[in-house]
């Protein structure tokens, strides 16, 4: 006999479950049953990530570059803005592992230093998009009414541009207003960051991309939230008299948090590149600044001559760019049980 | 249908005024005066306050920064769109970008064509051949090809086939038409980056499609694979693909940017990029206008196409 399972569960309409409750469990045995190993999220997370070889190679590589950016200013042979004389644009030698460039700079040493302007750049501005995202995100759906409407509105507005773009137009625009403000700065407190015109380029770079980066991840936890919201635990919580703190650490943090460490680590790749891209269009870091995409660009204008002052810069942003789409890839097979058999 | 375009394109405008009086204010701030400039030099270095207010007046920098923005956008509504005042010559605005988007929409078509070309068959053999070796070795490549910057990809393309292997003319800078052998090059690399989006939406979709019932049935009376594929799967499978094209574009118009300064093709992205370099407020505010309507009107269209290649789509007012 088989039934609508929804009518065998309800007392009304099966008076039998009302007398004996408990029919359907399975008859007690002594035996006890087999233990299966305990499966956490985390744990089913980090082994299907370590099984993916590309994603360990991206693992491995970004490790790399994160303790060259932190270690360049030491282990790199020569000063990043040092120049030689005697050695101009000469190829790689054991001297100058990558070879110099027209002013006699080592390039192997502003590389180890634009892997480091990159790095900073990803991270700084990763965390940035992550409070801005967030913050824009839960409080929206939270607050509701109008300044739910207003943050949709500018959220769609920037998802619609594409982001790049809006950045290097943010970036042409702020940056005479970042040395004006610095201006006063300066006068006021004396400190030799507010006339160091490297210290504008990069917090030109990091307003523009901040401003803009935050969007996706925006939509990201505003969907999270708003479905996640609607589910029955959510409800099941609040029913046995959960706080809302205790709601959104325990349960809505947990459950958006995997998604967003997917987008976050995937974003610091592109991120670097947005950086090297802004540097490269020479509105980014310039000159005497080390930047990926600058010394591409400078090495540009001599490919002919001196192809290694393109290719060396080049290929080192695409292996890291690369490591970083890896590591993003293997995060989102872990992580995103529903797209795991693609 | 037709409520529903004037819809989109009424809520369009707000959104790009919105975007493009960001960039215009704010560029407003901190900007160097350029009448101040313009009278030194016209003066001997001399200021006077006289030339000075008429330059103002001329150039169209008198006003507070909110009303020149309202007079940039009522001129910008009629076509007019100011003068550079840093490029030589003080060219039109306007005509400036109207003739260089030509070139780049071209360049961008024939990426494109590339794209959807070489990504739609490729990724039908990755979905066929689905966790098989050539699987991985299309996605691999595409990955990797794809993940290098347009900005590398390009010089490393031209130290590879032009220096080294010579298999492409030395000469091939600047823009010589659409058909030419020099637009290959630039239109290819272009082309990368899009292509990986094309492949990827072609595969999960395909190999959504190939899980289908009606495709068991089609095999269970006796169709080889290919015949399958080519009646049953392609055409069904391309309605999602369509949603990739928005994204495309989105790549299309970043990406010529790159391609048009290392190439030395003087389309939109290479007038945007000079007036990035010497911080020309008025084309930087109107290549923002310019680029915000293209892809506000992509998104448009990707919207209209969807709905009208699927008829499940309902498009509502």
């Amino acid at each position: 006999m088989k039934l609508d399972p929804a009518s065998t569960h309800d007392p009304v309409a099966n008076p039998a479950n009302l007398a004996n409750p408990a029919s359907e469990d399975p008859p007690i045995t002594n035996e006890l049953p087999v233990p299966t190993p305990p499966h956490s999220l985390w744990g089913d997370a980090r082994r299907t990530f370590f099984r993916n070889r590309m994603g360990v190679f991206g693992l491995v590589v970004a490790v790399l570059v994160l303790l060259i950016a932190i270690t360049a200013p030491w282990i790199a042979p020569y000063g990043y803005a040092e120049q030689d004389w005697n050695a101009i644009r000469q190829g790689p030698s054991a001297a100058h592992w990558m070879g110099t460039d027209a002013v006699g700079r080592d390039l192997f040493s502003r590389v180890l230093m634009g892997i480091r302007t990159a790095v900073l750049m990803g991270f700084v501005v990763s965390l940035a998009t992550v409070v801005i995202g967030v913050l824009a995100g839960s409080l929206g759906p939270l607050l509701g009414g109008r300044v739910d409407a207003l943050v949709v509105w500018i959220m769609d507005g920037l998802l619609n541009f594409p982001a790049f773009w809006l950045a290097a137009f943010v970036a042409v625009i702020t940056k005479p207003a970042v040395a004006t403000l610095a201006q006063p700065m300066y006068e006021a407190t004396g400190w030799a960051m507010f006339e160091n015109t490297l210290v504008f380029d990069y917090l030109v770079v990091f307003l523009c991309l901040s401003l803009v980066w935050w969007a996706p991840l925006g939509r990201l936890v505003r969907g999270q939230v708003l479905t996640l919201r609607e589910q029955e635990f959510i409800l099941a919580q609040r029913a046995i008299g959960a706080s809302p703190w205790w709601i959104t650490t325990r349960h809505l943090a947990p459950n958006v948090l995997g998604q967003v460490i997917v987008q976050v680590s995937t974003g610091i790749g592109t991120l670097m590149l947005a950086e090297s891209a802004l540097s490269f269009l020479g509105i980014g870091i310039q000159p005497p600044g080390a930047s990926l995409g600058n010394l591409i660009y400078t090495g540009m204008t001599s490919w002919r001559a001196e192809p290694h002052l393109v290719l060396m810069p080049g290929l080192t942003l695409s292996v890291i760019i690369l490591a970083f789409v890896f590591i993003g890839d293997a995060l989102s097979d872990a992580l995103n049980p529903r797209v795991r058999d693609r | 249908m037709f409520r529903y375009i004037v819809r989109r394109l009424v809520l369009m405008v707000p959104m790009v005024l919105f975007i493009t009086a960001f960039v215009f204010l704010l560029g407003q701030y901190g900007a160097p005066d350029l009448a101040l400039e313009r009278t030194l030099r016209l003066n001997n270095n001399v200021f006077d306050q006289e030339i000075y207010e008429n330059l103002k007046l001329n150039m169209g920098l008198d006003g507070s920064p909110v009303e020149r923005f309202v007079r940039f956008v009522g001129n910008a509504v009629q076509g007019d769109f100011g003068v550079s005042y840093s490029l030589p010559g003080n060219p039109d605005v306007g005509r400036l970008i109207l003739g260089a988007l030509p070139i780049s929409l071209q360049l961008g078509l024939a990426a494109l064509v590339i794209a959807l070309a070489v990504g739609i068959p490729a990724g039908v053999l990755a979905a066929v051949y689905r966790n098989r070796p050539l699987d991985y070795a299309i996605v691999t490549v595409s990955t990797v090809l794809s993940s290098i910057p347009p900005f590398v990809l390009g010089p490393v393309a031209l130290v590879l086939l032009v220096s080294t292997f010579q298999v492409l003319p030395s000469t091939g800078f600047g823009w010589h038409g659409l058909f030419s052998t020099e637009t290959l090059l630039p239109a290819s690399v272009l082309a990368a980056g899009p292509l990986l989006v094309v492949l990827r939406f072609t595969r999960s979709s395909v190999i959504d499609v190939l899980s289908q019932d009606y495709i068991r049935a089609a095999r269970a009376k006796g169709l080889s694979t290919a015949a399958l594929v080519r009646r049953h799967v392609v055409r069904n499978a391309m309605t999602p693909v369509l949603s990739a094209l928005g994204v495309v574009a989105g790549f299309l118009l970043s990406g010529t940017i790159f391609i048009e300064t290392v190439f030395g093709i003087r389309g939109f992205g290479h007038v945007t990029v000079t007036a990035f370099q010497s911080g020309d407020v008025n084309t930087v505010a109107a290549a923002t206008l310019v680029s915000g309507l293209i892809a506000a009107i992509v998104n448009l269209l990707t919207d209209l196409l969807y709905g009208v290649l699927d008829p499940r789509v309902k498009v509502s007012a």
